[in-house]
């Protein structure tokens, strides 16, 4: 029992140095990118952003299991007992435990309590809010389209797209009437862009991941692929309405339509002012509009794949690789 | 605006809380034996069950009630469309407040603080663009 917990507390302290490592990483690596990626299309910086957010998370899971791989496999039987190998430093083993550093098991408990609590967090406003799109989505009635549209009753607040795998668009009844049909055509393409990129899918992997690494360094990545998406589907919404200054006329209209007396007075962690402005700005300095495809999903699935694969095949190496560095290092 | 002064009428309703209202709706006032009168087949319920959550309803502020003889007549506070916007308000109002994130899909971040002085000079900007390429 009490070698388990430790190797529990081990694992959790792997996983943490694991992902703070590869965050730093992907921060220093977007230090150096930043000005590169500003001038590429707000796609590709989404594309960046989201792999740079989904990587320390697939590095210490990878990681992790693979250091954690053969105790497992020996207590399954499908390996020979590895620690008869080396008697020399530290045990990362559920069965030959040579006891748990304090240092360990402070890192390690500190980790994992985090992540729990963490996770719950993300977990339960994930729950808290699909219920209520859902509540609101029973309150409307569908109008039509490719990509189900969603008229909900009440004062202009909602184009919203939701839906992980079945994607739907919550319209405003109100919000509609108070837009010219070209400026609806500009709000309803830009969230079928979102729904196409498979946006709300990703903004809650990237939530998730976002549990493997510090706070603020979670939210500048998952702020970069928001703000990036944006533009993207501003990009998208030009192309498919072919006038990129009908967009802002639109993005710009429905500012103005949601500001009134149901505008919440709390602070909400929003893009602001500043975003607003930068869209308009960039759809208006448009001058070719091209849409581009998302290929975030794709390339985060086989980065995570290129690192786990190899790091699983060497399971043996990396396991005392680790073992030798929290010797050294604890 | 009756509704916004009562916030905590909006909130989603039950399935047996929708029957009841629905019926409630139908009809200028309503008793309980009434309700459960009109309640048949699967939404069937017992009269006590009835009453209860006639009271419950009161409690939240979509009845209002007054004696009749020994009974209670219950009346809507709010009529079906009033409830409906209202709910579908609170609840646009509580994702956008609770759910920062949420303004990844929607087409303008509702929550922003965006004033006039910004969006004239925006507007200024799309008629000036919209000059230029005529």
């Amino acid at each position: 029992m009490i070698a388990a917990l430790s190797f529990l507390l081990e694992c959790a302290a792997i996983a943490a140095l694991l992902a703070t490592g590869a965050s730093l990483l992907v921060l220093a690596v977007s230090a150096v990118l930043v000005p590169v990626a500003s001038r590429a299309s707000p796609s590709l910086r989404a594309d960046l952003a989201f792999l740079g957010g989904v990587l320390p998370a697939a590095a210490a899971i990878a990681g992790t299991l693979s250091a954690a791989a053969p105790p497992i496999a020996s207590a399954l039987g499908l390996a020979t007992d590895h620690c008869q190998t080396h008697g020399h430093h530290l045990h990362l083993c559920f069965v030959h435990s040579a006891g748990l550093r304090p240092a360990i098991a402070t890192l390690g408990a500190f980790s994992l309590a985090t992540f729990v609590f963490r996770g719950c967090s993300v977990l339960s406003r994930f729950l808290a809010m699909r219920r209520r799109l859902l509540q609101l989505q029973r309150l409307g009635s569908i109008v039509s389209g490719e990509l189900p549209v969603v008229a909900v009753p009440g004062p202009p607040r909602m184009c919203h797209a939701t839906g992980l795998l079945r994607g739907r668009i919550l319209l405003s009844s109100s919000l509609a009437e108070g837009l010219g049909p070209g400026e609806v055509r500009c709000a309803l393409a830009h969230e079928e862009a979102h729904l196409r990129r498979r946006d709300p899918l990703a903004n809650l992997l990237m939530s998730l991941a976002g549990l493997f690494v510090p706070t603020p360094v979670s939210r500048l990545l998952q702020r970069a692929y928001r703000s990036a998406a944006e533009e993207a589907c501003d990009a998208d919404a030009a192309a498919a309405v072919g006038d990129p200054a009908l967009v802002a006329e639109a993005l710009v209209k429905v500012a103005a339509v949601q500001r009134g007396p149901w505008q919440p007075a709390e602070t909400v962690p929003a893009f602001g002012e500043l975003a607003l402005e930068r869209r308009v700005r960039l759809l208006l300095a448009r001058t070719g509009i091209r849409s581009r495809p998302t290929h975030a999903l794709l390339v985060g699935v086989a980065t995570s794949l290129a690192i786990a694969l190899p790091l699983l095949v060497e399971a043996a190496s990396f396991h005392h690789a680790v073992e030798t560095v929290l010797h050294r290092l604890f | 605006m009756p509704i916004a002064m009562n916030r905590r009428a909006l909130q989603p309703l039950g399935e047996l809380e929708t029957a009841v209202m629905d019926v409630a709706w139908k009809r200028p006032s309503v008793t309980a034996r009434e309700v459960c009168d009109r309640m048949t087949g699967t939404q069937e319920r017992a009269y006590t069950t009835i009453m209860t959550t006639l009271d419950r309803l009161h409690r939240k502020g979509l009845l209002r009630r007054e004696k009749d003889g020994l009974a209670w007549r219950y009346e809507p506070a709010l009529t079906k469309s009033e409830f409906e916007k209202g709910l579908a308000d609170e609840l646009a109002a509580r994702i956008l407040a609770d759910h920062g994130d949420a303004a990844l899909s929607a087409f303008v971040d509702a929550a922003a603080k965006v004033d006039d002085t910004l969006l004239d000079e925006l507007r200024r900007l799309i008629t000036l663009r919209r000059r230029e390429t005529r």
